[in-house]
């Protein structure tokens, strides 16, 4: 091999594991989620304008799951299948604030997987920087949410409900669902892309997985319910953005913490391995 | 010196035959990657097979390669190996530079969005930002020839211009590196002579190129040096005429022997008989000097024989021969008619002189049938008997035309 000094950097791949050499591993993540800012944004510009373009119903379609998941609850309050501790706020606007919280989660879990789905055809043809993906699924979560937002904005005005100041810092918590989701929904990757039921089964699970959070019931719920709704790692997430929208001082905050603190850790363990499994499946699904 | 850009050490790459093997085995691979392992000495499981092997090959700068091969011989994943999009199982793959790897045209495409808007994706695809594609937007219009229709949403655009975008993007952002995979047998005439000229336009400016294609006449004009792969092995490295014309002759023996097989399934005897009027006992091929032969050069002489045999006397013969190509479309035929005279009865010897034969380089077959001119058969047959027609690389670029049924002797002269 001739070895002259250009200025083109070198790239080799061999058949060991990249995990042999961490260092150069994490400059190549840094640099390819430097790279994935512009695709990432394109992906979802493409993403957003395309589905909005097709369907009837638009924009409609982000407040759709929520408003449904509230009137359930309404309905299910109002025919007393379980009393609910008065929560110092009208009813619907507690669930609806709940739900949409929730959504945040729920859509950061499902977007990874369903993104990676719908780019197949790219990423068995090119080899480009694969973050961007999931960059661009965030950022599909989160114009979702702002529409939310609006719908949030309109109810609560409409049942006089109370917003205080400290609201602006239910970003931290929301930050945390997010990320949540979206290492949870990256972890499952390499599994979903094998075995087409994964997505699937996913929206199955996270569609009932809403009635062991406490967004349809304050946090003092009894029984098995009410420590499964305990020990769910989105509860103190959910809570916590919840009480400082209304104003509440947050209790104990240990648990939020130490939430926050695993799905950092986990983000990144989820990272690494989409990085190393993504190049062996692509070989597998798709020529 | 000239540099090299890509070089490769002994590659090579297996795959699995069966699809839930290979999923399981993707995930026994994921574990051992997140392991660490080495996988210094890698080894065929069940069912796996190696799709590359033992490829050595350098690629330096300003050069155009060639990568020819029967479908499934291995040209496209070695492409995706070069391009860093799947891993060699064994060996080593060095790249200087950003690969742009034309494995498909308009790859991100949304069929809703513009094409404008497809645009900016492609190229973000591809590693560039907003303002280098909007720095190029005028010279990507303006090669695809597509300025009116940039606006309009891509799933009303024809496949030929799909193709027109997608290689004009590709190919105004300058990669070190360029793969073209059998995308200039895309598109119109005027679209194929723009991209090949964009092409050599790119090799002077430094810029490498891998092509990859079934036309043996391009491969051997544009390109110096040709990889001929062969179920996952490299068959030959070296200047093009001679690698492309080792190809050809390797084709035409594996559809003569596809050809032959098939020969003796349905069309040996003759489809139509009337033993009490006409026997054929033999048809052979000789050339100019008398030789039997079955395999002849364009422009050879090629004389048919045939020894028949009339059982009844008759008053008119016609006899016509077919010349079919590998799909059965006629090439030329002829027809002699005699009345009152030989051949008409008993046994008869007629050759038939093909006077410096036009023929392309494949396998022909040769029909013959017999009739009395009134209506009445006697013997028909779409197959008594096949030749070969050697490649002539240096007669084929000379003519530089792998147009047309048949060649031609055409004389060209500067008159003033």
């Amino acid at each position: 091999m001739t070895e002259l000094n250009l200025d083109l950097p070198i790239t080799r791949y061999t058949p060991e594991s990249r995990m042999r050499h961490p260092l150069v591993l994490l400059k190549d993540m840094w640099h390819d989620l430097k790279a994935s800012r512009e695709l990432g944004w394109r992906l979802f510009i493409r993403d957003i304008s395309a589905l909005y373009r097709q369907t009837a119903l638009g924009y409609f379609w982000a407040v759709f799951p929520p408003l449904v998941t509230t009137f359930v609850f309404i309905a299910l309050k109002s025919s007393e299948v379980f009393s609910v501790k008065d929560m110092g706020m009208s009813y619907p606007a507690f669930v609806m604030m709940g739900t949409i919280f929730f959504h945040v989660f729920v859509d950061a879990l499902n977007a990874p997987l369903k993104v990676i789905n719908e780019s197949k055809s790219i990423l068995t043809k090119i080899n480009l920087p694969r973050e961007a993906f999931i960059l661009s699924g965030i950022g599909e979560v989160l114009f979702s949410f702002s529409i939310k937002l609006i719908l949030l904005t309109a109810v609560f005005i409409y049942f006089h409900a109370h917003v205080s100041w400290m609201a602006i810092f239910a970003v931290i918590p929301l930050l945390g669902l997010l990320l949540m989701g979206t290492m949870l929904g990256v972890l499952l990757i390499p599994l979903g892309l094998l075995f087409k039921d994964i997505q699937s089964a996913l929206t199955i699970f996270t569609s009932g997985l809403v009635f062991l959070t406490p967004v349809g019931y304050s946090k003092a719920t009894g029984g098995t319910l009410g420590k499964l709704i305990e020990i769910n790692p989105i509860t103190p997430l959910l809570i916590t953005a919840k009480d400082l929208v209304i104003g509440k001082m947050p209790g104990n905050l240990a648990p939020f913490f130490v939430v926050f603190g695993v799905t950092l850790v986990l983000l990144f363990i989820g990272w690494v391995i989409y990085r190393l499994a993504l190049p062996i499946i692509i070989e597998r699904i798709g020529m | 010196m000239v540099e090299t850009l890509v070089t490769l050490n002994n590659v090579s790459k297996k795959f699995c035959r069966r699809l839930r093997r290979s999923l399981w085995y993707g995930i026994l691979d994921i574990f051992a990657e997140l392991l660490g392992s080495k996988r210094a000495n890698v080894k065929l499981r069940k069912e796996e097979f190696w799709a590359l092997k033992d490829i050595n090959f350098e690629l330096k700068k300003g050069e155009l390669v060639g990568l020819i091969g029967a479908n499934g011989a291995g040209k496209t994943t070695l492409l995706k190996l070069m391009s860093g999009l799947i891993k060699p199982d064994k060996g080593e793959i060095a790249i200087r530079g950003k690969i742009q790897a034309l494995i498909a045209l308009g790859a991100g495409f949304n069929p809703i969005l513009t094409g404008r808007e497809n645009i900016y994706i492609n190229g973000a695809v591809l590693g560039f930002t907003r303002r280098e594609v909007d720095a190029l937007m005028k010279d990507i219009l303006e090669f695809s020839e597509m300025e009116e229709f940039v606006d309009m949403p891509v799933q009303s655009y024809s496949s030929g211009m799909h193709v027109r975008l997608g290689f004009a993007v590709a190919v105004n952002l300058k990669p070190d590196i360029l793969i073209v995979d059998e995308v200039l047998a895309v598109g119109d005439a005027s679209f194929r002579r723009k991209a090949r000229n964009k092409m050599m336009e790119l090799l002077h400016s430094g810029i490498s190129v891998i092509f990859v294609s079934h036309n043996m006449a391009l491969i051997s004009s544009l390109t110096s040096r040709c990889i001929y792969l062969d179920r996952g092995r490299v068959v030959a490295i070296g200047p093009s005429d001679e690698v492309t014309s080792l190809y050809l002759s390797d084709s035409i023996k594996r559809t003569k022997e596809a050809a032959s097989h098939m020969k003796n399934m349905w069309m040996e005897a003759a489809y139509l008989t009337i033993p009490e009027v006409f026997g054929m006992d033999r048809v052979g091929l000789i050339d100019g000097e008398g030789r039997e032969v079955g395999e002849f050069r364009t422009f050879d002489d090629i004389i048919v024989v045939f020894e028949m045999d009339f059982r009844q006397k008759l008053e008119k013969v016609l006899l016509a021969m077919t010349i079919r190509d590998q799909v059965d479309d006629v090439v030329v035929s002829s027809s002699k008619l005699s009345m009152n005279e030989k051949p008409n009865e008993g046994k008869v010897r007629v050759e038939c002189r093909m006077v410096k034969n036009r023929f392309r380089e494949g396998n022909y077959n040769i029909g013959f049938y017999v009739s009395d001119f009134e209506g009445g058969s006697f013997y028909k047959s779409h197959n008594v008997g096949s030749f070969t027609i050697l490649a002539d690389m240096r007669l084929i670029r000379h003519q530089d035309s792998t147009q047309g049924f048949v060649v031609m002797d055409a004389n060209w002269e500067v008159k003033q």
